[in-house]
């Protein structure tokens, strides 16, 4: 009995001591400026203006921010870009993920494989650096595959429906292998027998992919859709470095917008409260989503 | 006949999408390799017959190229080092002792999680530029590990609730302390569970830019996102083949670990993926 108590005291203690390094850590580095920032939402304060002009304005920046009208159409445009990059993802995902699991092309498998997932761990700025030489007007390699082809130069980074479609295009470009991969996990889970049965009772292959693989693999399907729309929305590096958010504002997202707000205008009163809405949104996305996800699973 | 024919069709789709996929790659490796005479040419020169090193040789000579390197190497690696060890350790403790506190801790990561980088940006330039940590790799670690704790707390919980509990037990009836069973006991057993985190933390702290770009002023306290960016910006003193060649050193250590450790890559993303 006494041992018993003793052991309980042990791994209360250890407890404490395993847990506290990181949550110490956590409170002084995210509490802290967290809380910072929302004190910082709530003053006017601009870095340019000298440091006693700093006063308290209550919910004048969310008020401020939630009428911006570049706010408002930056926030069209991400979620325009989140859904089209996540729809895209999926189709062309599940598009490779099947030719790769694919019985009759094996031979070609491991370095189509190798290949197409190299996009995946590219560093945002050089994926926007890679793309800047391919989109350049005049040197860029596209437009002289399209002059050499015969058709006419497209000015790829300075007009709105070519830079947003050049923006989803690179996105589809960096983000889709991944996408493949746990798709060609979730194809594996299939049970051959199914695929087999199905083939005895004369199922077409149109058949078997709308009633049987799309049924099997939904789930992960759902969960691609969220990993990739929660990253999707905060979409920051590649904009800024590829278009920064030109032509206009045409481009800029919730987080570039933000991201500028606070340094490029150095109002960081407006910024943070332009940034705790974001963080409200994402919160409010996430758990939606998550409902969502946890309700389809309880269902199948 | 008709297998012969879907085939071909697959194959030619598959080289479609290939070349979508590859040729960009293909493409910077290419343009660090050429003359400026060779890159600002209206047709478009596919297939190199002579390599071209300067623009390597001048990135290195001319700017802190490999400080920034350096920079982002040292950064990465302490970053991943002391996440690892903050996450395991809380990790364990949550997925083996559940008390309320625990599970209070283990939401609050969860939360702590969906936090948009941006958000932290602002708070961390004012509050680093009263405390002087403006500019210093230490300041960039603290916030890199900041960023990547709440993900590998999250990873490491789900790794080590995989372990049987009566490995525990027999552990404790042979005396084991709870120290040596975290140390000698759940680490081991947890190995490629701690590649997953290490890859991911050691990634996205090499990739990251927006935090960087804000924090790290002096060329002296780059890292190669930020140089590269700087690069960009300035574009004028840096030739387009140099900046391919700085490129391609940013993109080496991640292609090398995206294709030899794809597998714990996978399993990192399924396993971190929120699912209530």
């Amino acid at each position: 009995m006494k041992k018993d108590k003793s052991k309980k005291y042990d791994e209360r203690t250890a407890s404490i001591v395993f847990v506290s390094p990181a949550v110490l850590f956590l409170l002084f580095f995210t509490i802290i400026p967290m809380a910072y920032s929302f004190w910082m939402s709530m003053q006017s304060y601009n870095m340019a203006m000298p440091k006693d002009t700093v006063h308290f304005v209550f919910l004048k920046n969310y008020i401020s921010v939630l009428t911006d009208k570049e706010f408002l159409s930056s926030a069209a445009w991400t979620f325009m870009f989140a859904i089209i990059v996540d729809v895209l993802n999926i189709i062309l995902g599940l598009g490779l993920a099947m030719l790769l699991t694919s019985a009759l092309i094996e031979k070609y498998v491991w370095p189509a494989k190798t290949l197409l997932t190299m996009p995946m761990m590219v560093a945002p700025i050089v994926t926007a650096t890679i793309w800047k030489f391919i989109f350049s007007p005049i040197y860029g390699v596209l437009n002289g595959l399209l002059t050499m082809w015969g058709y006419d130069r497209v000015e790829w980074l300075s007009q709105t429906l070519p830079a947003r479609i050049a923006i989803i295009t690179v996105e589809i470009w960096a983000t889709t292998p991944l996408c493949m991969l746990i798709l060609m996990a979730a194809l594996k889970t299939i049970p051959d027998e199914i695929i087999e049965a199905s083939k005895i009772d004369g199922g077409n292959a149109i058949q078997r992919f709308f009633y049987i693989v799309i049924p099997s693999i939904r789930n992960f399907i759902a969960l691609i859709f969220t990993l990739r729309f929660m990253d999707a929305i905060r979409m920051f590096d590649i904009v800024y470095n590829l278009t920064n958010g030109g032509p206009g504002t045409s481009t800029e997202t919730l987080a570039s917008t933000i991201y500028k707000t606070a340094f490029r205008y150095y109002d960081v009163g407006k910024a943070s409260a332009g940034a705790y809405i974001f963080f409200l949104l994402i919160l409010f996305l996430s758990f939606s989503l998550m409902k969502l996800l946890n309700r389809k699973e309880s269902e199948v | 006949m008709r297998r012969v024919l879907t085939r071909t069709g697959m194959i030619t789709l598959l080289c479609g999408l290939g070349i979508f996929f590859v040729f960009p790659l293909y493409w910077i490796l290419i343009t660090s390799f050429k003359l400026p005479s060779q890159i600002f040419v209206e047709k478009p020169i596919f297939i190199l017959d002579v390599l071209y090193l300067d623009n390597y040789l001048t990135i290195f000579r001319k700017s802190s190229a490999l400080r920034f390197f350096m920079n982002s190497l040292t950064v990465s690696l302490s970053a991943t080092v002391l996440t690892i060890l903050l996450a395991t350790m809380c990790g364990f403790a949550i997925a083996r002792y559940r008390t309320k506190t625990n599970k209070y801790i283990k939401n609050g990561v969860l939360i702590v999680r969906m936090i948009p980088a941006v958000i932290y940006t602002i708070p961390y330039y004012v509050i680093y530029s009263k405390i002087g940590l403006l500019d210093s790799l230490l300041g960039l670690t603290i916030a890199y590990i900041n960023f990547s704790l709440p993900l590998a707390i999250w990873l490491a919980v789900t790794f080590f609730e995989d372990i049987p509990k009566d490995i525990y037990e027999s552990a404790q009836l042979d005396g084991c302390s709870e120290y040596r069973v975290y140390l000698n006991i759940a680490m081991p057993l947890v190995r490629s569970g701690i590649v997953v985190i290490g890859i991911l933390v050691f990634i996205g702290a090499w990739n990251e830019f927006g935090l960087a770009s804000v924090l790290q002023a002096s060329d002296l306290k780059k890292t190669l996102p930020v140089g590269i960016a700087s690069m960009v910006q300035t574009h004028k003193d840096t030739p387009s083949g140099s900046l391919a060649a700085a490129g391609m050193i940013a993109v080496i250590p991640a292609i090398l670990l995206s294709l030899t450790t794809q597998k714990y890559i996978i399993k990192g993303m399924m396993a971190g993926s929120v699912k209530g």
